[in-house]
């Protein structure tokens, strides 16, 4: 009997725990209609060099006026370039080498930050009346006689223990150099000067960037006649001029008739300068020469101020010329013009010399707006500014 | 007269199926309708009475003994990854079941099934995204849809049963009207007023199948499945005076744009099965699926715009640009080409007791990539993928007096792996650049099904 009794359950036991589970499978299923959320846009495999999008006011410090980082009307700052303090690649702080124009002058300046966005010596680092007035220090300026009174163009990075500052004077290219970045010695001569035999080369070679590649070559780009060159070095002092040049001219000139409704001609028909060396080996090996440059749409030489953008281009290996994408990597019709560039493990950073017009819409100087990539991602706030250049 | 009342009972769902204009795009062609289903790697076109067959092959239908119900949920994680990071792509997960009724028409067997897929996060999902952005092309947003299937089947022959049937889908038309005052120089200033008029309108595309029972132990199986498309229609009309601060408008500025876009786009389909019983209690099924990928419509947004900016009286202001109408888009191929799915499945019946019985199912499919390499500007990501599967079922043949039926009780895991390989570019200057993409999904979920 009780053995029945115990298969009886057992039979009805099956069947009960089935009607039960179906119930509980139809009631989660019921349940488990929930909000989603979407994951667009992030982790994306980028080149490192665009497209650029500007900085937003939660980017910037309380106060400043989005996109600019670095801004003093006085000083009309300008020609940035960018070389990370440390070699820690996840690190954003950066020395930023730029041009400024104190009373009508030209000399090279630092300044410096610790999250790449809040520059020592901006105007709104000097709204905190706190500490004393930061200002950029003078690192660089005319004393040769070949720099023509004016010394531009600066060019950063670090090499054999020491920070490299190329430039460029109304005579070429010099170069010094500086164990703290801050006090630098010239080698009194310029490094690059004007060939006769470089027929393509019809102004002084000027914009010079460099960067030494993994085979421990150095390489130069410097523009000239609106095209950019290349030069090769062994040790950064005596460079010689690469075969092929120029490795990259203006876009072909379109014409006008042949556009269709909404195009536009090339952003670079004019002249190409400003270039920016940023070499990288991919994850898969392949040596990648990645270069940012300013376009012109109208050839040098006339009064008015000229339409421009900041383009790309590339190639894979050391030497060759250049191929360009044909749309900016950056733009914001505001004369944006000589970038400078900062990689580092959070994304890219890019330094663009172009009217300020924080002050006054319609009475623009010139400022150094930032800009990040990749575009569809948000830096984190930024760290207050560093209270040394 | 019975051989011609037959012949028109069989056309039945042909025509209820030709009704409809395009075909099927869903979730169900990556992750299986249903565990059965699922558990057998898809491979069940000719062996498939329940819900799923108004995926699998609505001809199964007509093969049901009686009314049934089914309702479940799965969810498929995808771990997918370029250049070793998360992708983020969103989880496909939500309910799914449906019902079949059979009876007669005549005297002919005649069933009506249903199937749906609730999705838990979007009914629908459109996303536009430009050409050259890496995206999981097939595997991210265009599985995030609603789908609700009705389907016919009949048996006119004791060894044929043909069904065919309806898909129902939305597609998306808007319009956004704005008007207002812009300020060039102080966004907060600016008022603006708009209105959206959107339309949500069904889309029902068709599928047919037939079944043929060629001996008690052998039956074969022939799907189709019709291209279906969704699109996505928005005109944003703008009408707004152009100012600078408090000045008052300078001019006023009159923007038309439509834009176009073709979403999840899925391809007509045709699926070749045949189911072989070795034994009474083993199934072993084999299917083909052939996809017509190479009329994919890459789903880039198509736009057309009208913009009239007249010059204030005096000439714009210094430093004021005026906006220039954006040249049209120009979609670059895609390049992709048509493949052929391979399923394979097995289901033994490893238990048979007299109040119940269990199944152990397995099975595998592999789905060979149909997008070239990526080295140009697009970068519609995609790799191989293989799908292996594992389900466990148990019946319960009339548990109790209120359910006559049975109750059925499945559930599946599947595991996919999309082998990790390189992509690597032509241009030096592309803005993307080499990166690796591969990844696995996890798919689990489970039915209950009581039978009437």
């Amino acid at each position: 009997m009780l053995a029945r009794a115990a298969s009886s359950r057992s039979r009805l036991a099956g069947p009960r725990a089935a009607i039960a589970l179906a119930c509980t499978v139809a009631l989660s299923a019921a349940c488990a209609t929930l909000d989603g959320t979407s994951n667009d846009g992030v982790n994306l495999p980028s080149a490192g060099d665009g497209p650029f999008r500007p900085l937003v006011g939660a980017e910037l410090a309380v106060g400043a006026v989005p996109p600019y980082v670095f801004g003093v009307q006085a000083q009309a700052y300008e020609q940035p370039s960018a070389v990370g303090v440390n070699d820690d690649p996840s690190s954003a702080e950066v020395w930023m080498y730029c041009v400024a124009h104190p009373k009508g002058g030209a000399v090279i300046v630092r300044t410096h930050a610790l999250d790449g966005r809040s520059f020592y010596g901006d105007a709104t680092d000097n709204e905190d009346t706190s500490h004393p007035a930061h200002a950029a220090p003078t690192v660089l300026s005319a004393d040769q006689a070949w720099e023509g009174g004016t010394v531009t163009a600066p060019s950063a990075l670090r090499a054999n223990g020491q920070v490299w500052l190329y430039y460029a004077g109304a005579g070429g290219i010099g170069v010094a150099q500086s164990s703290d970045g801050l006090s630098f010695t010239k080698v009194p001569q310029p490094v690059l000067t004007p060939d006769a035999t470089a027929t393509w080369e019809t102004s002084t070679p000027g914009a010079p960037s460099v960067a030494v590649f993994p085979d421990g070559t150095w390489h130069m780009l410097y523009a000239a006649g609106g095209a950019i060159g290349e030069a090769t070095s062994p040790d950064g002092l005596t460079w010689t001029r690469a075969d092929g040049n120029p490795i990259l001219a203006p876009s072909p000139t379109v014409d006008p008739s042949t556009l269709g409704p909404g195009e536009t001609p090339p952003f670079d028909e004019g002249s190409v300068d400003d270039p920016v060396l940023a070499p990288q080996t991919t994850f898969d090996g392949r040596f990648q020469v990645r270069v940012l440059y300013t376009g012109y749409l109208e050839a040098p030489g006339g009064t008015a101020v000229r339409d421009s953008a900041i383009g790309v281009a590339g190639r894979f290996g050391t030497s060759g010329p250049l191929t360009r994408q044909a749309a900016p990597t950056y733009t914001a019709k505001l004369h944006e013009r000589a970038a400078a560039f900062f990689e580092y493990a959070g994304g890219s950073l890019l330094y663009v010399g172009e009217d300020d017009t924080s002050l006054s819409s319609t009475s623009p100087f010139p400022g150094i707006a930032g800009a990040y990539a990749p575009a569809t991602e948000t830096l984190p706030p930024p760290s207050a500014f560093a209270d040394s250049p | 007269m019975r051989a011609a009342g037959r012949l028109l009972a069989a056309l039945l769902p042909v025509a209820a199926a030709c009704w409809a204009a395009d075909a099927r795009a869903n979730p169900l062609d990556v992750f299986g309708f249903g565990s059965r289903g699922t558990a057998m790697g898809g491979a069940v076109s000719a062996d498939v009475t329940d819900f799923s067959a108004c995926y699998y092959n609505p001809a199964g239908l007509a093969l049901a003994h009686g009314l049934e119900i089914s309702v479940g949920y799965f969810r498929a994680d995808q771990s997918l990854y370029m250049n070793g990071k998360n992708s983020g792509v969103d989880p496909v997960k939500g309910v799914v079941g449906g019902a079949v009724v059979p009876g007669k028409v005549f005297t002919l067997p005649f069933a009506f099934g249903v199937g749906f897929h609730i999705p838990d996060d979007w009914l629908t999902r459109v996303r536009a995204l430009p050409q050259d952005q890496p995206r999981w092309e097939l595997y991210d947003n265009r599985n995030q849809r609603l789908w609700f299937g009705v389907d016919l089947a009949i048996s006119p022959f004791p060894w044929l049963q043909i069904g065919g049937g309806v898909t129902f889908m939305a597609a998306t038309k808007a319009t956004l009207d704005i008007s207002g005052h812009v300020d060039l120089f102080g966004p907060t200033d600016s008022s603006l007023r708009h209105q959206v008029d959107a339309d949500l309108t069904l889309i029902a595309y068709p599928s047919i199948g037939a079944r043929i029972e060629a001996t008690k132990d052998l039956s074969f199986a022939l799907v189709y499945r019709g291209q279906f498309s969704m699109d996505l229609n928005v005109d944003a009309n703008v009408q707004a005076g152009v100012g600078l601060g408090r000045a008052g408008d300078l001019t006023t500025l009159l923007l038309a744009l439509q834009t176009d876009t073709v979403d999840a786009f899925l391809p007509q389909q045709v699926v070749g099965g045949i189911s072989y019983k070795p034994t009474e209690t083993l199934h072993t099924n084999f299917d083909l699926t052939w996809v017509n990928w190479s009329a994919y419509q890459p789903p880039v947004t198509r736009i057309m715009t009208q913009l009239n900016v007249p010059p204030p009286a005096g000439g714009w202001p210094a430093g004021i640009q005026p906006p220039t109408v954006p040249a049209p888009t120009v979609v670059l191929p895609i390049q992709i080409h048509d493949i052929v799915i391979p399923h394979l499945g097995v289901e033994w019946r490893a238990i048979t007791q007299r109040t119940w019985e269990g199944f152990l199912r397995a099975g595998y499919e592999f789905q060979k990539s149909p997008i070239a390499a990526q080295t140009g500007p697009t970068n519609y990501v995609d790799r191989d993928r293989h799908s292996v599967s594992a389900g466990l079922g148990l019946r319960l043949p009339a548990p109790a007096t209120l359910l006559p039926g049975d109750v059925r009780l499945d559930a599946h895991v599947q595991y996919s792996v999309l082998p990790t390989e390189t992509t690597t570019k032509v241009d030096a200057s592309d803005p993307v650049g080499d990166y690796t993409a591969g990844g696995h999904i996890w798919n689990v979920g489970m039915m209950a099904t009581v039978g009437f």
